[in-house]
């Protein structure tokens, strides 16, 4: 497990020791605010410009890379960056150490929730919150529209889906997969516009 | 065996969400809420600020919704099942990302699965919308206001969730 370590300790001098991997991940997962793209550069500062661990241009090919798979962008960028430093255990150790204090604190909030479940003011609590995601979500694809429906087509698709969804309900995945498998074969980059 | 399902279905939204965390809440909705009935959309209301208010991606809401439905070890279900995807991609990609990157039918892919995203996230508000009405104007107050503080300042929304967990413990109508 380990040979791979050893082998190429010669080429790279500031290669970290899982220990290292597994701590810097874990001090980034303990942050909170800003976002994924904070958590970008606060990775950015320390494995490319403190430690040196990575190359600029493989740190951003990771981020790349991160936009192309599903899931959170921080999250596969802590994987990539984690392959490239240790290889396959390398990045599960990354993808671990990301997770785990988020996933920590979740259960205690779990806990949390037991003991104020039955209190009076929830159900408003929860509308509220609600509300908040509400205004969350559309001001996201307001702020990302250029993402989301840059093109005629985009706009188009867009609105027949929304059309689908909100009159047939139909399950949110089985729309994802039809959306990718025609997207596949007949949207390629040069019918987009 | 529910376990087994738990995973297979965090895994299956895993696998599908794109373009950030928020891609998650119409899809983990749409399985858990309104297709297996697992979770309350109360319970699922107060998850979405769980994943706002730890560190990290909102995705770790389903550590919250996993142990809502079996315990700790529904929780660490939900929560591999939901990354292994990204996981595996990215160990995936890390290899032939160069051929893939400008492959046409990838681009293909991203082309559509934007806008999927973007009507899933304006229909999941509906739904929402709907419960919001029920409280009345403080709901839409509410909402507006949010919409108005993350379009125009750099505020994190945490600190609106907080708000309102902070009104709600210490609500006692009479």
């Amino acid at each position: 497990m380990f040979s791979h370590d050893v082998k190429t300790q010669g080429v790279d001098e500031k290669r970290p020791s899982h220990l290292d991997v597994f701590l810097l991940f874990l001090k980034i997962g303990c942050l909170g605010f800003g976002g994924p793209y904070a958590l970008l550069t606060y990775l950015e500062k320390e494995i490319v410009e403190k430690k040196k661990w990575l190359a600029s241009e493989v740190f951003w090919e990771g981020v790349a890379i991160g936009q192309l798979t599903p899931g959170p962008i921080y999250f596969a960028t802590a994987v990539f960056c984690g392959y490239r430093l240790l290889g396959s255990f390398g990045a599960m150790n990354a993808a671990l150490a990301s997770i785990l204090p988020a996933f920590i604190l979740t259960l205690i909030l779990g806990y949390f929730y037991l003991y104020i479940q039955h209190l009076p003011g929830l159900q408003i609590t929860i509308t509220l919150l609600l509300a908040v995601v509400a205004g969350l979500l559309i001001s996201i694809v307001w702020k990302d529209r250029n993402k989301f429906f840059k093109t005629k087509i985009q706009r188009l698709i867009g609105f027949l889906i929304l059309i689908i969804l909100v009159f047939f309900h139909v399950n949110a995945i089985l729309v994802l997969v039809s959306a990718a498998i025609l997207g596949a074969f007949f949207l390629g980059p040069e019918k987009s516009t | 065996m529910k376990l087994l399902q738990l995973f297979l279905e965090t895994f299956m939204v895993g696998a599908f969400t794109y373009g950030g965390g928020y891609a998650i809440i119409p899809v983990l909705k749409s399985e858990l809420v309104d297709k297996l009935r697992w979770v309350s959309s109360k319970d699922f209301g107060f998850a979405i600020a769980v994943g706002q208010l730890t560190p990290g991606p909102l995705s770790i809401l389903v550590a919250f919704l996993g142990w809502k439905i079996a315990g700790l070890a529904g929780a660490i279900v939900a929560t591999v099942g939901l990354f292994l995807p990204a996981f595996l991609a990215v160990l995936l990609l890390a290899r032939f990302y160069s051929v893939l990157r400008s492959h046409p039918r990838v681009q293909g892919i991203m082309n559509a699965i934007y806008p999927a995203i973007g009507a899933l996230l304006i229909s999941v508000t509906i739904d929402f919308g709907k419960e919001i009405s029920a409280s009345g104007w403080i709901g839409w107050l509410v909402g507006i206001g949010s919409f108005a503080l993350m379009t125009f300042t750099s505020l994190s929304p945490a600190w609106l969730f907080g708000a309102c967990i902070i009104f709600g413990v210490a609500w006692h109508p009479k």
